[in-house]
Parts: structure tokens; sequence; C-alpha cells
């Protein structure tokens, strides 16, 4: 291990004094913005190619680039990104130039044409295990009640899973959700779900761009062992007004985006509400009570560019899922209330030191609460009961982008966070004064973060993704400092194919307690303590991508090897209702509730994918196995957690007809998830008394194994068309979508149950065939 | 908390679009015996025989005590062959209290027409310390009033280099009559980290109402039971299951057997009573 470390930062060390000595020589660079023609967003991820050099480089996330390159007297710059036409431009290589770009959007149906070579393609970059959602696929493809969910578009992608029926919980490479840091603009969101898992969050009209990565971990990222998905906000329109609204069977939506002062600043609202609740409160008025459930959420974000060299944004987010009754009947009076959500905030700071140093500093707060309410009134006396526990996080973030010459992009940045988790808060009161109980449980932990990252352009065939990251925590006055390398690299053997392979440790200071595995709010996040050790992992993986010209697909194989240690479950037979017991005196906390163990993951992943032209999408296969084993739980025996899948399958196809219609479909294909059923039932006796005599205990049952039965498997397809038009003022879209079409009743749990002199294993089903509709307008 | 759980099962219920019958193979077992043994020394040895009947037999199967089994322990030289008890359905036991030595190891054989053969091993535990301390606290309860909230744990020496594992109970009496039991958070103790250091209880809280309680004597029992490994685990298993069965969100609780052919316990234990006298 130790070993590693010094090879890697050796190389770091080797690869920057080899590229900044080539650098001393004469050599001028080009530097800019790349943005989108129109609106201004910035773009990220921007190709740009000098096909006289075969080399090139890539904006990053605030659409900044800088290519020194060596003096002449002109070179070839292309700039291009899927969705958008290319641009071509001839530089003068006699000095440093500054060069913004403006990159247009490709218009309904027209295909980009681009040589592929003139590309960085995904087969070229020396990261693997990272996928790229386009924001336009979001919205094509079809969703449960036409609500367009980002995260269950992840899911259709190679190694990452869903929990389960409607679920957007992430499952990725064996890892559980709360392996997964999900990021909205730096922010940390730790709840990304509403209505137990079955919406996401991210409103997909706010969205800039989402990034998956599963392996091979770029140093930047930290803090969670199995993925890290990024997603940006968009600006807003710097040039005009302009928005979106939409109106579906359960919420609607809208956004709306432009300038403050036009070409310098800009503003984006984005909001959403569910309307079940307003909808169903005549059935439920009229039984003698009002209840209901909504959720909603609100993104804002502005941004002004300060001058030249300095940009500031400031974006939040705000979303609230609730839950309510309310009943009354003579003198007897409930209100009760389940309400979660999260709340984000970040101000960020872009600054241009030179041309070839580009920094950002964040401050970041992020919250998640969930409360429990109730209040009970009858005959004068008032019986009030709150819980609450949630994470409060404060964090500053300083990142610098160095690119000292066309061979090296250096990354090198830290980041400390201020938490303060609240697993259990309760309060009970009787109006009375015969009982009153409060306890609150609270930790304050420090985890901090830095890191350097190269990557290397070795020669025009190979490049290495290398860095280091040193992680600290401090809880309960213990420290703990750990290093992760990483290292990713490519190897193009001919002109399309290439040849990758990757290692990553990470290192997680939170956990969630979750024995449900559905992501419901009572979730809890909880830190490392004392007793309670990080996560860490280990991954492995190797693959090899090709490029087809005709018809342009690229075609990867991965396939990984993935090691977790100190992993946590809930005990056998424990919960999240973990509060002392006032009446026996049983004292609980969620450490008592939980126990540490590891687990092992590994598998194969498929994916073929067509970016471009009128139909587009992919077909992902995964084969895969995990193990988990801890001490306290099967007996000490290995077992397969809920969402161990040996086959996961997801056909994506996007079709624009012609530019009025655009046909959507997916399929998906999973085995079940492994679960526990009851194979016997007996009588089960404790110690004899001091009598000697055997007390029976009570009737139980007997599982065998823990996880060796299998669910049905889940399949599904789902269609969608959508009717696009345009008006005077606006573009509008009618889209038709039928969630699972067959009628497929996939199982989302078992239960026994007693019927004609026996007992019989009974499936419950959530989404039958369901038909939507939906509304939308752009303008 | 099971009202406001109530709420939460019937409002995520809401989304429970249908039910029908599950469309897999339903689970199948061969017969089998659940056995419930625990090896004391000086005591008779009592053994419980259970069927384990197919939850998803046709028609339905009740479980229940098995009669005629064959039940022989060995402690490698001599053999006992345990008497059916005619009162106690199920149950099976030796006279000879002198065959269970503490520190000797003993196998268990059963064998019966109808289920398959069950097998077991165990050791007797050795070791309880002559004496133990007592840790005693009170304090104003939550609403304030003085000497209600009354506390109590044990404290003993454990031995050390070898590994041990107990688990306790309390009574307390006051003017000797039984007052009632005292609640541990949990009442199993493995000194895997704490190898030869004094273990402590935890305090456990007296139940009962001590409001206008004038002092009187107030004596505490404690019952210290050292157990062998898997009688240890066996237990854990157990209380997990009792505490988590009316929870819906509780894993299920997969019972720990060390027992071949069957499933159940054949543990050794051995256990000392300490009476403190508070006031």
């Amino acid at each position: 291990m130790k070993k590693l470390i010094r090879w890697i930062a050796l190389l770091l060390l080797l690869a920057v004094f080899h590229g900044v000595s080539r650098g001393q020589s004469s050599q001028y660079t080009i530097s800019g913005f790349v943005k989108e023609k129109g609106s201004l967003e910035p773009l990220l991820g921007v190709n740009i190619y000098i096909p006289e050099l075969k080399t090139g480089g890539v904006s990053n996330v605030y659409g900044f680039y800088s290519l020194t390159l060596p003096a002449g007297d002109s070179l070839t710059l292309i700039f291009s990104y899927v969705g958008y036409q290319a641009l071509e431009y001839r530089v003068p290589m006699t000095e440093d130039l500054e060069l913004q770009v403006e990159l247009e959007p490709n218009k309904e149906m027209q295909e980009v044409v681009v040589e592929a070579k003139k590309q960085e393609t995904v087969t070229e970059q020396a990261q693997m295990s990272k996928v790229t959602i386009p924001v336009k696929a979001i919205k094509d493809i079809p969703a449960l009640f036409g609500e367009k969910d980002a995260l269950k578009v992840i899911q259709l992608m190679p190694g990452v899973q869903s929990g389960g029926e409607g679920q957007s919980g992430l499952y990725v490479r064996g890892g559980g959700p709360d392996q997964n840091l999900i990021i909205l603009d730096d922010a940390v969101v730790y709840n990304a779900y509403h209505v137990f898992g079955f919406f996401s969050l991210f409103n997909g009209d706010a969205i800039r761009s989402i990034e998956l990565t599963k392996g091979g971990f770029p140093a930047r990222y930290g803090g969670r062992l199995s993925s890290v998905l990024d997603i940006n906000m968009k600006e807003g329109n710097k040039q005009k007004l302009s928005g979106e609204a939409g109106v579906g069977l359960i919420s609607s939506r809208f956004t709306l985006e432009g300038p403050i002062q036009k070409g310098k600043s800009s503003f984006l609202v984005s909001g959403r509400r569910t309307y079940i609740d307003i909808l169903a409160q005549p059935l439920i008025a009229s039984q003698g009570a009002r209840g209901g459930y909504f959720f909603y959420d609100m993104t804002a974000k502005v941004n002004f560019d300060l001058n030249k060299y300095n940009r500031l944004y400031v974006s939040a987010y705000l979303g609230r899922d609730k839950f309510y009754y309310k009943e009354k009947i003579d003198d007897f009076e409930t209100n009760a209330a389940l309400y979660w959500g999260n709340v984000t905030s970040t101000v960020r700071w872009n600054h241009v030191f030179n041309k070839k140093t580009f920094s950002n500093a964040s401050f970041i707060f992020s919250q998640y609460n969930l409360n429990i309410g109730l209040e009970d009134k009858s005959a004068g006396e008032t019986f009030t009961l709150n819980f609450n526990s949630g994470i409060r996080d404060y964090s500053l973030k300083y990142d610098i982008d160095y690119l000292p010459n066309i061979r090296h992009s250096i990354k090198t940045g830290v980041i400390s966070t201020f938490h303060t988790f609240t697993p259990n808060a309760v309060v009970i009161k009787e109006s009375s004064g015969s009982f009153n109980y409060d306890d609150k449980e609270q930790y304050q932990t420090v985890e901090s973060g830095i890191y350097i990252q190269d990557d290397y352009r070795v020669t025009s065939r190979w490049r290495i993704l290398a860095g280091l990251r040193i992680s600290h925590f401090v809880a309960e006055d213990k420290q703990i400092a750990r290093p992760e390398p990483r290292f990713s690299s490519s190897y193009m053997i001919g002109k399309r194919t290439s040849v990758k392979a990757s290692y990553a440790e990470m290192n997680q200071y939170i956990h969630l307690l979750s024995n449900t595995g559905v992501g419901l709010p009572t979730d809890l996040w909880v830190p490392a303590t004392k007793r309670v050790k990080p996560q860490r992992s280990r991954q492995v993986a190797a693959g090899i991508s090709h490029d087809i010209k005709k018809p342009e697909l690229t075609v990867s194989f991965e396939t990984y090897y993935k090691r977790s240690f100190d992993i946590i479950a809930y005990r056998e037979g424990a919960s999240f209702l973990a509060i002392d017991d006032p009446f026996s005196g049983k004292q609980v906390s969620w450490e008592d509730n939980i126990t540490a163990g590891n687990g092992e993951s590994y598998g194969f992943e498929f994916l073929i994918e067509k970016k471009k032209g009128k139909f587009t999408g992919w077909v992902g296969y995964t084969l895969a196995w995990v193990w988990l084993k801890f001490p306290d739980l099967n007996n000490g025996n290995r077992y397969h957690p809920k969402y161990d899948r040996r086959h996961d399958i997801s056909v994506v196809g996007i079709y624009e007809l012609n530019e009025h219609i655009t046909l959507a479909a997916t399929w998906v294909y999973g085995t079940g998830n492994a679960i526990s059923l009851p194979l016997g039932q007996y009588n089960q006796h404790g110690l004899p008394d001091v009598n000697n005599q055997n007390s029976l205990i009570s009737s139980a049952y007997f599982y065998g194994e823990k996880n060796t039965f299998r669910m049905a498997a889940y399949h599904r397809f789902d269609v969608s068309v959508q009717f696009h038009k345009k008006k005077k003022w606006f573009d509008r879209t009618w889209e038709v979508s039928v969630y699972n079409l067959y009628n497929r009743k996939n199982p989302f749990f078992y239960y026994v149950a007693y019927e004609n002199t026996k007992n019989v294993l009974k499936q419950a089903t959530l989404f039958p065939l369901i038909p939507s509709i939906s509304y939308s307008i752009k303008f | 908390m099971k009202t406001k759980l109530t709420l939460f099962i019937l409002l995520a219920s809401i989304f429970v679009s249908c039910e029908k019958d599950a469309n897999i193979p339903v689970p199948v077992i061969e017969k089998m015996m659940a056995v419930t043994a625990f090896l004391e020394e000086g005591k008779n040895i009592t053994l419980t025989l259970e069927n384990v009947v197919p939850v998803f037999a046709n028609p339905r199967q009740e479980s229940g005590p098995v009669t005629g089994a064959t039940v022989l322990i060995s402690d490698g030289v001599t053999s006992e062959v345990l008497q059916e008890d005619a009162q106690i359905i199920g149950t099976y036991y030796s006279t000879n209290m002198g065959f269970v030595k503490a520190g000797g190891a003993y196998t268990l054989k059963i064998t019966h027409p109808d289920y398959p053969t069950l097998t077991a091993s165990c050791v007797v535990p050795t070791y309880l310390p002559d004496d133990a301390e007592l840790d005693y606290v009170s304090s104003p309860n939550p609403t304030g009033e003085t000497d209600s909230l009354r506390r109590a744990g044990l404290r003993w020496q454990d031995k050390s280099v070898e590994k041990n594992y107990y688990r306790f109970a309390a009574n307390s009496y006051m003017t000797g009559n039984q007052i009632s039991a005292l609640f541990f958070a949990d009442k199993n103790l493995a000194d895997e980290s704490k190898d030869g250091e004094m273990l402590f209880s935890g305090l456990a809280e007296m139940g009962g109402n001590f409001s206008g309680v004038p002092n009187q004597s107030l004596e505490i029992e404690f019952e210290l039971i050292a157990l062998d490994i898997s009688s240890y685990k066996y237990m854990r298993t157990l209380d997990i299951s009792y505490y988590s069965e009316d929870n819906p969100f509780a894993e299920p609780v997969i019972m720990y057997s060390n027992v071949k052919g069957g499933i159940g316990i054949f543990g050794g234990i051995k256990r000392k009573t300490y009476t403190f006298d508070v006031y």
C-alpha cells in the first residue's frame, strides 16, 4: 500500500516535471470559455482537437479550457460536443490567445457531421467506468406517471441497478444507495428521492449535466465507496427570457430563466409540485378525516460575470415531502404528519489566475431532515410526540485547474466539511405532566480531503489519470487520516480501440442506517465513531472500448472486482425505531443496533451505445455477484444482499421520426431480489429457569440461510410518443406514455397468508400498466 | 410509536396496487426436529424436542412436541439415554445429577423413526467469579421525584486467556417481597475485547412504582450465567427475535443453531447468584 502511494507520488512528480521541462521551449497558450450560442450557458466536456498534433483537450465544468501548444505558423482547433455543431478555427501560434467559443445546438433532426477522429471519444479518455447522461435523453425516455427522472435513466446503464419496483435508489457495482456521492452544484444531497424513492429530486428542466462515475474515481472525488453522481444545474439564459412548463398526471412544473444584465448575469428558477393530495381530498374528507401526501421542489440560481477573470454563482435547492392526517371525532382530535426534505445552497467564485490556471472556491450548505409529529387531544388532555433526525453540513472547497501544457491537466484542491448529525431527537409530552420525555442524540464531526491529480497524455496513444487524495476525519476527539491512491490508464490499439484499467481506494466516514432498502425517509445518516469504523473499499477494473464508424457506435466491456470493509448493517431484529424505553429502562443507541462486516462484488458490464443520429439509445448488460459477510448476521456465513442481481439488461431506444414526433421505448430485465422466506415453523425455548424447567418462548419461523430465495424476475416495457409543434410564442409537446405496457405483475414484496387450510405465499405489486399524458411548453 | 408505525404503513400501502399468489416455487423442507438443551453441572439434563413443520404444507401443519425419540448424550466415555417425561410431552431428562461436569465435552445424538438423526456437541463452562460488586444509582425521575428512579448493575472479574461469555438477570426485593425484575439493554456479554478485565452488566432500571414508598430494606439478587459460545449466540438471537417480533421494519432473525440434522441449541452453562443488601 505504502509502496503504491510512493509510486503514484513519484509518477505525478515525474509527469509534471517532464511536462514542464518540455514546456520551456517556445509555446503559446490558447484559452477561454466554451458556451452555448444564444443562452451563453457554459459547456463542460467540450472536446478540443488539434489534428496536426493528434491531441487536444477538454473544457472543464465551467466551460474553461486552456491549450499550451508549440509555436509555429498556425494550428487547427476543432471544438465539438454531442448535440452541437462543431466549430473549426485556424489560429496563429505566434502569441498567446484568448478565444471565446460559442457552439450552436443542432437543430432538430440535424445530424452532427464531424469526422470521428476529430473528437475525443469515450474510447480515448483515460478515465473509465464513467457514464454521461444526455439531458435530452432524460426528457425523451418514458417514465412512471410521465415524471421525468434523471436517476431512473441512470439505472438503465450497466453496473447500476434499482432497488426495486419504481425505486430511484442506485445500487452501483454492489454498493448500497448510501455509498453514492450525489452532488448538486457541489452540494451533497443526502436523500435524493421523493415518495419513498419513486421519484428523484432532480427536475430535468433545471439540469445542465449529469455524470456518473462507477470506478477509477478521479482524486477530486471522495467520501463514498461506490459511485459519484455529479449533477450541475443550468446557469440561466444570459441573452433572453426563456422557460419551460409542464402539466402531468400527478405534478406540474415550471422553469424560468433569463438575463439580469444582458450578457453579464442571469437567473434561473424552477419548481415542481404534486397534487395527489388535492385530487384525493374529496374521497378522504368524505370519511370524516383530512389527509394526503404531496412533495415539491424548487431550484434557484443566479450568476454574475464580475469581469473577465471572475464569476460568481449562487444556487439553492429546497425540496419537501409531506404526509399529513387530521381527524376529529367528538372531543377526540388527531393531527399527524411525516415530512422530510433537503435544503442545499452553494456560493461559488470562479477566478482565472492566468491563461493556464483556473480556480473555484465554494461555500456549501446542505441539510436533510426528517420530522414525525403526532398530537392527540382527548378530554382536555394533549399528548404530543415529535421525532426528528437529520444531518447538516457546512463546507468550504477550493479547487485549482492547472494546464501547464498539452500533455498535462492537473487538478488540485481541498475541501472541509463540518457535519452535525442528529440521529434521534425525541420529545414526548403529556399536558397533565404525568409523562415527559426529551432525548436528543447529536454528533459533530469534521471531514476533510486534499487531492492532486494529473491527466497525463504520455504519448498520442497512452494516457494516465493518476492522483492521490488524503482524507481526514475528526469525531469524538478521534482523528483518522487515510491515503486514497487513484489510478486509471488507457492505451489505444489502432485508431478505434482502447484498453483501460483502473484502481481506486475510497473511504466513507458517514453511514446510512437503512433496514428496508426502499429509500424510506426514516433511513438515518450517522458518522463513524469510536465504536463504528469508517467504511473503505478497493476496486480494480479493466475494460476494452471500441468505436465503430458506421453506424456510429461505441461498444465497451468492463470487468471489476471490489472489496468493501467495515460496511455496516442493522443487526437482525433491529430497526430505525431506536429510542430508549422509559418504562423498561432498555437503553438503545443506533450504535447498539448496527453491526459491521465486509463485502465483495465482481462482475462484467457490456454497453453498446449510439449517441448520434435520428435513432439513439443503448443496450446494457450486467452480470454481477455481490456477497456480504458479517460476523453477527446469518450466523457469520456470507450471503447475498437483497439487491444482488445476477443479470440486468436494459434496452433503450429513441427515434426522432420527424421534427414533430419522437418515439421512445425501454425494456428492462433483472434477476429477482434475494430474500429470506420462512421454511419452517416451530416452538422455541430459552434457558431453563433456576428450577431447571425449560421455558417456552414463542412460536418462531425457521429461515435457513439468509436471502437464499429469489423473487420473481423483474421486467417491464415502457413506450412513449411525443408530439412537438411550434406555436407562435412557444414550442409545445404532448407526450403520451405507457409504463409497463404488457402489465407485468412485478413483485414488490412477499408475505405469508393463511388461505383455505394452508399458508400461501402472496406477492404485492405496485405498478400495473399505467398510461399517462403530459403537456409541456418551451419558450 | 406503534401508532406512528401504523400510520406510516397505511400511508405506504396507498401505493400497493394489487396482490396475488406468488408465482415462484415455495420453499420446501424435509421433516426435522428442533432441540433445546443446556447442560449444567449438578443438575438433571432436561431436553425439549419440537417438530419443525413446513410453513407451506398443505394442509397447514401445527408444530408441537416430538415424542418417541431416542436421546443419547455422551461424554466420550459413558453415555446417558434420556427418559421421556410422561407429564411434559416432548421433554426428555436424565436423573443422573453427577453426569454433567464443568469443563466436560458432550455429544448429543437423537434418533427417531420419522425424522433425520440430529447430532450436536458442547462444552460446559467452568468459570464464574466467587465475588462480584454491585453498582447502585438512584436519581430523580423525569418528573422530578427524588429517589424514585433506581438503577443497578453488576461488576465482576473476567478470567484472562480464555474466551468467556455471560448472561445476567436480576431481581430486586424490598423487605423480603419481590418488587420486580431489572431490565437490561442487553443481557449478554462477551469478553472478546476485554479479556481478563472487570466486566460490567450496564445499569438496569428497576421496574415498579417507588413513589411514596418509605425507606425499607432493599435487596438485589443477580444471577450470572457463564455460557459456551453456542449458547451465547443462541440466546442473543433469541432475545433479538423476542424484541423485534412486533416491529414490521425489522429484518428477519436467523436463529442461531449448532445442531446438525435439525435446528436448535445443545449448550453448556454454569450459573451463580450474588445477593446484595442495598440498605
